[in-house]
């Protein structure tokens, strides 16, 4: 586990934990392929409609951009699970990190369910993410901070 | 109804499209991470072929139970208990257990996700 006190726009924050994730944005294409029913399984409806799609439509319709965007959440969702210490198979839902970019750029990550429970048990606050494309991948790091009790 | 061999060639095509891999590395005792190179987003793209090919709903942590690891009456000190093994049993009646059974260690549980194991999950929904 990491311990530091970062600098940064949450400067009064303490580093808790750290994760990072690649993803190749060929992959998610092709996952969204399969139909937003699938794809529900993935991504929640705040991530779809916010992507562009109304959750009825195929969102490999919706075009490059949106691809992109998609393989971008994917990635931040995994980058978090990391962060929470759990990989794949290891009781988390990938609907229960939403990751959502925001109009300013930044990007913001809600939990619930298990990946919450996880956060708290790691005396975790809240997580922020930061994400990259090149080419075919799309990269994302997650963080988990928590605010230090002043009386302590 | 396919029959066996039926059911195997359309895994082995799923797997090579999925993975990228030749068809000759399709072997019943290919690990699908260690062998096959499948990472997180790999197994949902198995799991919709599979659904797709065999006009069947895998329901989550069917294939592929998900929340042993994470478990602690399941798992202590780096291996699945034999609470854990039991809870294995129940959930994957189709796998093989006896090897991991041998030596439980949470380093060895992917070894379980063999080509066969898949194989064997299909035939049994299937039945």
């Amino acid at each position: 586990m990491i311990s530091s006190t970062v600098m940064s726009r949450t400067c009064s924050s303490e580093l808790v934990a750290i994760g990072i994730d690649v993803v190749e944005i060929s992959k998610v294409r092709n996952l969204l392929s399969y139909g937003t029913l699938r794809v529900k399984r993935v991504f929640n409806s705040v991530e779809l409609a916010i992507g562009g799609n109304d959750g009825r439509a195929a969102p490999l319709r919706a075009g490059e951009r949106l691809i992109r965007r998609m393989a971008c959440t994917f990635a931040v969702k995994e980058a978090v699970f990391k962060s929470l210490g759990r990989g794949w198979g290891q009781g988390m839902r990938w609907s229960e990190v939403c990751a959502v970019k925001e109009e300013n750029g930044r990007w913001s990550v809600s939990l619930r369910g298990q990946a919450l429970r996880r956060l708290r048990a790691l005396d975790g606050s809240h997580v922020e993410a930061c994400v990259s494309t090149a080419g075919n991948h799309a990269i994302a790091q997650a963080f988990i901070y928590k605010i230090p009790n002043p009386n302590k | 109804m396919a029959n066996q061999s039926e059911v195997y060639e359309k895994i082995k095509t799923c797997l090579v499209e999925a993975l990228g891999v030749d068809e000759e590395e399709i072997k019943p005792e290919a690990r699908i991470m260690d062998d096959l190179g499948a990472e997180s987003i790999d197994f949902l793209d198995i799991v919709f072929r599979l659904e797709k090919a065999f006009g069947i709903k895998i329901p989550r942590g069917g294939l592929f139970p998900d929340n042993i690891l994470s478990n602690n009456t399941f798992v202590k000190d780096g291996k699945v208990t034999a609470q854990g093994l039991e809870e294995l049993r129940k959930r994957m009646p189709y796998a093989n257990l006896s090897a991991f059974e041998k030596d439980p260690r949470v380093s060895n549980f992917s070894s379980l996700f063999t080509v066969d194991l898949i194989n064997r999950y299909v035939e049994n929904m299937l039945k």
